[in-house]
C-alpha cells in the first residue's frame, strides 16, 4: 500500500497578496486567478497543498507582468471571508496610510484606482518566482 | 488639482538667479541619456524581457522602490540647496504624478509615495528641465552627500562647505570604481561651529577646519552610521589639505571596497569595516593607499576647482537700516510671532539679514510632509524675500536662508495663513519620523501617528519653549532612517508578538557633543508611549537645575536613575 503523505495544516489561513506591477498597489489573488483591490474576494488556503496552488495560480501572472513581489500572509476567517491579522497586512489591506496628509481628503478614487483583470490561467504554473510566506523578501533596503 | 498650464520657467514673480551649481551641455547630455536608459528598462520590463531581480537594481539606482502600497520615488536634493523653480517643479510632480504632497526626508532629499512606474521617465523629464535627478538615491553607492542647512550664510561658519559638497556629488556620480560598494555610503561636510548635518553618523564625516598656519583643511572621520549598530565616526586625520580630497576620499573608499565584508549585508557598511580592522590599522591601509596615488591620482585641477567656486559666490545683500523698534513691537503684539524669531531664525552673516526655518511639523501634521500649494507658496516666498533660495535640512524642515529682517513680520503672517509657521524649531515637536508601517515596507511599528499623538499632547508653545532645547527621534524599524539612536529621546518602534510597541532611548545627541542613545527599560504600546513621554519630561523639569540646564545635560548628570524609577516604578 503506497504511503499517503498527510497534508500538513497551517497555523492560520492564508491568502495571497501582491503589488501590480505598473502602478504598484496592493491586490489580492481571488478564487479564479484574476486579482483584486479588496481582500473579502481573496482566495484562502487552510493547509499546504492549497497554499501551493495558490501561489503556483499567483505566478502565473507574475510570469506575465501583470502582479510583483507576491507572497503568501496570515488572515482569520471572518463571515467566511478573509480579514488580515498583523498591522502590516492591515494597513496594505486599507490601500492607504492609516493616517492622510494635514489638509488632503482621501479622494474615492485613492480606493478604486485598479480595475481587476483576468489572468491568462492558459500558462503552465510554477511557484519559482512567488516568494512563500516570506514578506521580508520584498522588502528593500533604505 | 493639476495645472495644465503649468510652467517650471513661469513662476508668478521671476526668480532671482540662486548662486548654485548649473548643469552644463554635458550634465544635461548624461540625465537625457539616463533618462533613456531608464525608460527603456522600463518598457523591457513591462514587456517580460526583464524579470524583477533583473529589473530591481536598475530601478533602485535611480531612486524606484516597491513599498506597501505603490512605488515610491526619491529625489535627489543635493547639500539641500533648492531654488525656488525647482521647488514649483516639485510641487508639480506632486500633482500630476502623486496624489498631491510631498515627504522631506532626513538625506535632505525628497521622496513620493505614489507614482506609477510608468510616469517615472516623464517626472525624470520635467525634473531635468530644473537640473533634478534621482540618480543614486538608493543602491550601494555614494549617496546624496549632506551639509549644514545654513551652509554659506550661518554666523558661526568657517567658511562655505557647499563648494566641497557639489566637488564631492561630482566626482562621486558615477564613479565606476564605487558604483557597487559592499553597502551604502554617505558622506557629510560641516564647516560651521555647531553641527547641523549629524556628520558624525556618516560613513565619511568632513569637518572643515583651520590649522595653526591659518589654512584651511579637513579634519576627516570615518565609520560613524546608525541602523542597527549605531557608531560615532572615527578620527582618522587631523588636518587634510584641501587640494588632496578626492584622492583621500579614493583611498578610503578603495580600502573599504577591497576589505569590506560582501557575505553579510548587516556588516558590510564600512563602521564595521573599521570596527573589525580596528581604527589604527584601517587609518594604516588609507593612508598606504593615499600615499600611492595622491600625487599620481586624481585630484582635482585648480582651474575647474574655481569654476565650481565660482557657483557659490554669496549674492550681493543689501545695506539698508532695519525698523528695530517696529520689529520689537511686532513681537510684543503677535502671538506666536515672538517664538517664531526665537526659536525658526539664525544669525545670518549679512547685517540685517537672518535664516529662516519653516517647520514641517504644524501641530498634528505629518514630519516632513507638505503638500504641492505648500511648495508653490515656499517657492514664492523664496523668490518674495529670499533671493529664490530654499534649502532642505536633515530634521525634514525647510530654510529660507535669506530673510531681510524688515521682512520677517510679513513672512511670518503670510507662513501662518499656510499653517507654516511654527514656532517648534528645536523644541520637543520638531520631531522626525520616518514613514514607518504606514508606507514602508521594512518598517514594523508605525510612527507618523506616534509623533502626531506627541505633538497634540504637547500642544502649547509656552510649556514647550520651557522644556526648551529638546530632540525627539522616531523610527519604524531598526534601519533607523529616523535617527532615533541621536535623539535626546528616541523612539524605536518594534513588532512584538504582532502588537506594535516602542522602545525608548535617553541621551542621544547628534551635534558636536555627538552620543548614542541608551534603552531605557521594556517598551511601551502605541497606548502607553505618550504617557510615557509625558513622565521622562516631567522627571526633567523636576530634577533640572534651572532652566539653562537643557534636557541632555541633565540626563548627562542624573543618568537613567530617575528616568527608570518614574517610568517603572524601580527604585
Amino acid at each position: 500500500m503506497a504511503h499517503v503523505k498527510p497534508i500538513k495544516p497551517l497555523k492560520t489561513p492564508v491568502s495571497v497578496t501582491a503589488n501590480l506591477l505598473l502602478k504598484g498597489l496592493t491586490v489580492y489573488l481571488a478564487p479564479d486567478g484574476t486579482w483584486s483591490a479588496n481582500i473579502a474576494d481573496a482566495a484562502i488556503a487552510e493547509d499546504l497543498a492549497q497554499e501551493a496552488v495558490l501561489l503556483a495560480l499567483a505566478n502565473v501572472t507574475v510570469k506575465t507582468q501583470y502582479v510583483v513581489g507576491a507572497y503568501s500572509f496570515a488572515v482569520e476567517l471572518v463571515n467566511g471571508k478573509a480579514t488580515p491579522i498583523g498591522m502590516r497586512e492591515i494597513i496594505r489591506a486599507k490601500r492607504l496610510p492609516t493616517i492622510v496628509p494635514d489638509g488632503l481628503t482621501p479622494k474615492p478614487e485613492w480606493e478604486n484606482q485598479f480595475t481587476a483583470a483576468n489572468a491568462d490561467s492558459d500558462n503552465s504554473a510554477s511557484s519559482d518566482n512567488v516568494a512563500k510566506s516570506n514578506e521580508s523578501k520584498r522588502s528593500e533596503n533604505v | 488639482m493639476y495645472k495644465e498650464n503649468f510652467s517650471p520657467l513661469a513662476p508668478a514673480s521671476a526668480p532671482q538667479d540662486v548662486k548654485m551649481y548649473k548643469y552644463d551641455q554635458f550634465d544635461d547630455e548624461f540625465i537625457t541619456q539616463r533618462i533613456e536608459q531608464l525608460r527603456s528598462q522600463i518598457s523591457r520590463r513591462l514587456a517580460g524581457e526583464l524579470t524583477e531581480d533583473e529589473f530591481k537594481p536598475l530601478r533602485l539606482q535611480n531612486g524606484v522602490y516597491l513599498q506597501l502600497h505603490a512605488y515610491m520615488l526619491r529625489l535627489a536634493i543635493p547639500y539641500g540647496q533648492l531654488n525656488s523653480t525647482q521647488m514649483r517643479t516639485l510641487a508639480h510632480i506632486a500633482r500630476k504624478y502623486d496624489k498631491g504632497f510631498g515627504h522631506f526626508t532626513t538625506r535632505q532629499n525628497i521622496q513620493y509615495n505614489w507614482p506609477a512606474l510608468s510616469d517615472i521617465p516623464e517626472i525624470l523629464e520635467d525634473l531635468q528641465k530644473v537640473e533634478m535627478h534621482a540618480i543614486q538615491t538608493s543602491g550601494n553607492c555614494i549617496r546624496n552627500t549632506t551639509s549644514d542647512p545654513f551652509a554659506g550664510v550661518a554666523a558661526d561658519e568657517l567658511t562655505d562647505p557647499r563648494p566641497w559638497c557639489e566637488i564631492i556629488r561630482q566626482w562621486s556620480t558615477l564613479h565606476p570604481e564605487f558604483a557597487f560598494l559592499p553597502r551604502k555610503f554617505k558622506i557629510a561636510v560641516n564647516a560651521a561651529e555647531d553641527d547641523r548635518a549629524a556628520i558624525l553618523y556618516h560613513d565619511v564625516a568632513l569637518q572643515i577646519v583651520k590649522n595653526d598656519a591659518g589654512e584651511i583643511g579637513f579634519k576627516v572621520y570615518v565609520g560613524g552610521g546608525q541602523g542597527r549598530t549605531p557608531v560615532i565616526a572615527k578620527l582618522v586625520r587631523e588636518f587634510l589639505e584641501p587640494q588632496y580630497l578626492l584622492s583621500y576620499l579614493d583611498a578610503i573608499l578603495r580600502t573599504y571596497n577591497m576589505i569590506g565584508r560582501r557575505d553579510n549585508m548587516y556588516k558590510a557598511r564600512i563602521k564595521i569595516t573599521v570596527n573589525e580592522t580596528g581604527v589604527k590599522e584601517f587609518t594604516r591601509l588609507v593612508e598606504l593607499e593615499w600615499q600611492r596615488i595622491k600625487d599620481t591620482g586624481f585630484n582635482l585641477p585648480d582651474d575647474q576647482k574655481q569654476t565650481i567656486f565660482e557657483h557659490f559666490i554669496l549674492p550681493k545683500f543689501e545695506s539698508y537700516q532695519y525698523d528695530d523698534a517696529k520689529f520689537e513691537t511686532n513681537i510684543a503684539d503677535n502671538n506666536g510671532f515672538d517664538y517664531f524669531v526665537k526659536n525658526n531664525t539664525f544669525g545670518h552673516k549679512a547685517d540685517g539679514y537672518t535664516i529662516v526655518s519653516i517647520s514641517l511639523k504644524p501641530h498634528g501634521g505629518i514630519p516632513g510632509d507638505i503638500s504641492a500649494d505648500q511648495m508653490d507658496l515656499v517657492a514664492q516666498l523664496a523668490d518674495d524675500y529670499s533671493l529664490s533660495e530654499i534649502r532642505a535640512t536633515h530634521r525634514q524642515n525647510l530654510v529660507l536662508p535669506h530673510v531681510k529682517l524688515d521682512d520677517l513680520f510679513t513672512l511670518w503672517q503670510k507662513l501662518s495663513k499656510a499653517n507654516l509657521a511654527a514656532g517648534n524649531i528645536g523644541l520637543l515637536t520638531d520631531i522626525i519620523a520616518c514613514p514607518g508601517l504606514d508606507y514602508c515596507a521594512l518598517a514594523n511599528a508605525r510612527s507618523i501617528p506616534i509623533a502626531q499623538m506627541i505633538a497634540e499632547h504637547f500642544d502649547d508653545l509656552k510649556k514647550l519653549n520651557d522644556l526648551g532645547d529638546i530632540t525627539l527621534n522616531i523610527s519604524g524599524c531598526i534601519n533607523a532612517c529616523a535617527h532615533h539612536h541621536v535623539a535626546n529621546i528616541g523612539i524605536l518602534g518594534v513588532d512584538k508578538k504582532g502588537e506594535e510597541s516602542y522602545q525608548v532611548t535617553l541621551g542621544g545627541s547628534s551635534r558636536k557633543d555627538a552620543d548614542i542613545g541608551n534603552i531605557i527599560g521594556r517598551g511601551f504600546s502605541g497606548d502607553e508611549i505618550v504617557g510615557a513621554i509625558d513622565t521622562i519630561t516631567k522627571v526633567y523639569l523636576a530634577g533640572r537645575k534651572n532652566q539653562a540646564e537643557n534636557f541632555l545635560a541633565y540626563y548627562r548628570r542624573a543618568g537613567q536613575t530617575p528616568f527608570k524609577e518614574a517610568l517603572y516604578n524601580v527604585t
